[in-house]
Order: C-alpha cells, then structure tokens, then sequence
C-alpha cells in the first residue's frame, strides 16, 4: 500500500514528552542542502552505508561528500568546456554541436576558402 | 609579583579560609551524629504505586522501576534473567528502535539488571525529560510484547553467550552454589544460569509474559526516584502508572531457612573458596556482622597497598590468593561471606588462616586498635554505600517492596558505633558454633573440606 507521508506503515506512537524531531526529506540519503551544496554535512543514511564509505580512505571519503552539488556540477561544467575547446578542430564537432549554440555560429563559418586561408 | 590584584585576592582568600575553617568546625558536629537529610528517601503511595523520592538537586535524575523479581521469586530457572533481556523491547505502542533512537536523541541512558531479590529497569536523564522516561518505564512494564522474533534473535542468543561468559568464572560459581547449599530454594538459586543449565522446557517467549504479567503489578513494585522531587514524580506517576494491573497472582514468597552444608565442584579454570556463614538481613541489621566483615576485610583502602586487615594480611603470607569478607544482605535473610580465590595451594592456605582468625575474634582476641579500624570502616562503608551508586538505590526500592519501608543505610551509623569488643566476641562465636556453608570449585585434591578447616556442616 503506498503512503505519502514518510515512516512505518503500522501505528507508532510518538510521545508528546519526546526529543521533538522530524523528518528530513532526503534522496538515497542525500538531503536537498548537501545536493545543492550550500553547506557541508554528513548524508543522513551514512551510518547504514558503511560498506561502501569503509573502503575509501577517511580524507578521500571527506573530499567526496565536501563536492557536492553545485561545486560539483562546477567542476563538470569546466570539464565539459575543456573537452569541447579540445575537440573544437573537429569539423564533425564543428558542425553537430558548436554551430547550434546560440552566438558562436558565425565563428566556424569559412567564407574564406581553403587555398587562400592561412590559417 | 606584588601587583595589587595579587595582594587584594590574597586577602580574600585569608578571610575565605578564616571563615571555611569556622563553617567546618560547626559542620563537624553536626555530621558525627546522623547522615545527612539529603540521604534519606522520602515515600508516598500514588495512584497504588510504592514511590520513593531523594533530591540531590543535581541536574540528572536516576529512576528506577524495583521489582519483586529476582532469582529467589522466579518459578523456574532462567525467568528473571530471560525477563531482564526483555527489557525495552517492542511495545504494543512502539518500537524497540524508538525507544532507544528517542532516547539517545535525548541523552538517557537505560539498563536493566537484576539481583537475587529484585528486577530493576532504570533510566539515568536529565530533569527536565522526567515525563518521558517515567511513561516509558510504564510502558515498558505493562505493553511489552514479548515477540518471539525478539526472543529468538536477542533474548536467546545474548542469555546463551551470558552463561558461557560464567563457564570460566569460578568466583561467581562458588559464590552461587554457597548461596544453594545456604538457603537451597528461594535465596539459594543460582544469580546466572549457569552453562550446564538446562533451559529449553522452562523459558520461551510465552512463559516470560506470562511471568512478567504475574511479577509487574502495582502491589510488586517500587518506583525510586534519585535526583527528583517528590512532586513532580508523584505527578508523571499518577499520570502514566494507571493502566498497570493493580495485583499480582501470588508469587512463591516462602520465607528464607538457613540450613548450611557442603559443596564441591571440579573445575580447570581457576579455585575458588567460599566460606559463608548467616549474617545480617535489611529486616534485622546486626551491626556486629558490619563489623565483622571489616575487621576480616580483604580489600585495601590505598591503591597498591595490601592493607592491614586480617584477610589482607593473611593472602600477603600466602601470595597468590585474594581473599575478602563481604556482607550480603537480602530482605529476610543475610549471608556472611569469606571469599577466597587465587592458585589451589594459596586457597588452601589462605582458607585455614582465615578460619583460624575468625575463631581468635570468637576467642575474644582483638586489639583495641583493630577494633577502631572496624568500626571507622563499617561506618564509612554504610556511609558511602548511602551516598550514591547501585547500593543505595536496591535498597531503598527492595526495602520498599518487600518491607513497606526504604532501607535507609546511612540510619545504621548509631548502632555501629555502639559495637563493643564483647558484642563482636560473641557474635562471631555464634557464627562458628553454628553451622556453616562451604563451597569450593577448581583443583578438589588440594582444596580443603569443611571439616578440615575446623567448621561445622
């Protein structure tokens, strides 16, 4: 039976004297603050995952969950842009990808023919 | 080095200490009369519940559930202890996992254990979280579940590695089957099954509830509370404590016989002796048994220093073997012990030393010096024992439920001071004449008999 609201399914009874604590919305362990990267913190399932984090050294482990979200997405788009920039001579690439960006049509268009160009 | 701070705090400290040295002065008549007030446990009935209360106005609390539940009330063997492991588990209103996610998140601490007499579930906390961890021990009480996932998976499993632990423990076993060969029902039944214990017809998740329902009423209880007001905890108990059934069926209650009598075990792991004679009970204190048990002693008050009570000097003659003299006291009945464990020729040894000193104190041949030791040690011991830790809190709860009234230690001090040389002669010349009970396990060719050493059995 599916449910919309998080926790057991069955009644549990939570007291009014109790710790007062709620539920953190999370995917895979992953709490929106830590996959938009806006502060540094601990995924809430962590203590279940030991197996995978235990293989990897304590400052590996570190740096991986300190990456996330938006640096992360940071550091992919300046590694697309370096591949791109790299491959940027290949007239396939030329012609599939950078011509359909926006501004940078004019740049890869060659008026000038081959047997005049310099370049 | 003379700068004006220096010279005005130094003042301040002079008068400070002119002015300690008088509070001390007036202080110390007053503490060598009574113990403190703040020792003594103040009792109310709430809501037919048994609540005792002392406020130390310190900022943690200890409550603790003390009931009627220990091995001697167990209607077979293995019970108290399978009950004890099912202390916070699922309820029928909520899970193990919340109990303790809850109160981790607020900093408690749980426990159970349990003594020959009694059951205790406690929770240590701060003050302020009195209302959830009073409902918890509620409920824990009355709506456990007792699954038989949990009994399989936990219960089971941790009450076999408990008894394995005690197969190489031959302190614990010698002291077990002294307590059997003493008082053989009741008093006499073992703390811990031990490893050889059969327990496959007498414990299963059924018969554990069914004794539970039987042990956990309101008649069978007390409720301690260390560290809170009595206001406060008569409040949250008439709250939460309602829906415990009010009376227990009748659990075996017989009251305690001394008989006395010899037992002898083989074991490779270790000798133990346990020499063990009646003594003093919470109903009737005898201050000559306190007395007794720290002028024999055993253990040292300095770190490193075996000490110069009789058993210490005894066990450095003979080096290899640690003895001590204890006193253990239950609601009817008391047992005297000299304990004695170490290498089989030192236990022998040691053994017969000890027997010869307890007939010169029969004798009448203690000095006056060893006498003052005693009794400073007694008073000290009932003293401490009453100010915080496991001991004043049994008592107070055990004293409840099985007396009407707290045992209040720190009440004794009078009449152990009033101990003379006479008074402990002819006590310790009752306990030898009498009949004693003698345990040893480990290397039987070199232990003694109890008729070797001069006791009757």
């Amino acid at each position: 039976m599916a449910k919309s609201a998080p926790g057991p399914v069955y009644p549990a009874y939570k007291s009014p004297y109790g710790p007062k604590y709620h539920y953190q919305p999370n995917v895979a362990g992953w709490t929106p603050k830590q996959l938009t990267g806006l502060s540094d913190g601990v995924p809430v399932t962590r203590a279940c995952n030991r197996s995978e984090r235990d293989v990897l050294a304590p400052e590996l482990a570190n740096s991986i969950i300190r990456y996330t979200g938006f640096k992360a997405g940071a550091f992919g788009g300046v590694a697309l842009f370096a591949v791109i920039f790299y491959a940027s001579g290949i007239p396939r690439v030329q012609q599939d990808i950078l011509m359909k960006v926006p501004g940078l049509r004019n740049y890869f268009i060659k008026d000038v023919p081959a047997s005049d160009n310099p370049f | 080095m003379f700068s004006r701070t220096a010279l005005s705090r130094g003042t301040q400290l002079a008068a400070r200490g002119q002015a300690s040295s008088k509070l001390a002065q007036r202080r110390g008549y007053a503490a060598a009369a009574s113990a403190p007030s703040s020792f003594i446990y103040d009792t109310t009935d709430v809501a037919g519940v048994k609540v005792a209360t002392r406020d130390s106005h310190g900022p943690t609390t200890k409550l603790a559930i003390v009931a009627k539940a220990g091995t001697r009330y167990q209607p077979a063997p293995g019970l108290t202890a399978a009950l004890e492991e099912f202390a916070f588990k699922n309820t029928e209103k909520r899970s193990a996992l919340r109990i303790t996610r809850e109160s981790e998140l607020l900093g408690g601490q749980l426990t159970a254990y349990h003594t020959r007499e009694a059951l205790v579930l406690e929770a240590s906390f701060l003050r302020e979280d009195i209302p959830y961890f009073t409902e918890l021990l509620a409920e824990v009480i009355s709506q456990t579940k007792y699954t038989t996932y949990e009994f399989n998976e936990d219960v089971e499993r941790v009450l076999q590695i408990k008894q394995a632990r005690l197969a190489a423990n031959v302190a614990a076993l010698a002291l077990d089957s002294a307590h059997s060969v003493a008082f053989h029902t009741g008093l006499g039944a073992p703390l811990y099954p031990s490893p050889s214990t059969p327990l496959k017809g007498y414990v299963d998740e059924h018969k554990v509830a069914s004794f539970a329902e039987s042990v956990y009423a309101k008649s069978n209880i007390a409720l301690v509370g260390d560290g809170a007001t009595t206001t406060a905890l008569s409040k949250w108990t008439e709250q939460f404590f309602k829906s415990v059934p009010a009376s227990a069926a009748s659990v075996n209650s017989a009251s305690t016989t001394y008989y006395g009598g010899e037992s002898r075990t083989a074991h490779k792991g270790g000798n133990s002796l346990v020499i063990a004679f009646p003594g003093s009970s919470f109903g009737t204190f005898k201050p000559e048994v306190a007395v007794l048990s720290a002028l024999l002693g055993g253990q040292s008050n300095v770190k490193w220093a075996p000490g110069f009570t009789l058993l210490s000097k005894i066990a450095a003659a003979n080096p290899g073997a640690v003895a001590s003299a204890t006193n253990l006291a239950y609601s009817d009945a008391g047992l005297f012990t000299i304990q004695i464990s170490g290498a089989a020729g030192a236990v022998r040894a040691t053994s017969q030393e000890a027997v010869k000193a307890l007939k010169a104190i029969a004798e009448g041949t203690v000095s006056k010096e060893d006498l003052t030791k005693a009794v400073a040690k007694a008073k000290f011991d009932a003293l401490a024992g009453s100010e915080s830790g496991i001991n004043t809190l049994l008592a107070a709860g055990s004293g409840l439920v099985h007396t009407g009234k707290p045992f209040q230690i720190a009440e004794t001090i009078t009449s152990i001071e009033g101990v003379t040389a006479d008074k402990l002669k002819a006590a310790a010349k009752a306990l030898v004449d009498g009949k004693a009970s003698v345990a040893a396990v480990g290397d039987l060719h070199a232990l003694p008999y109890a008729e070797e050493l001069g006791l009757k059995v």
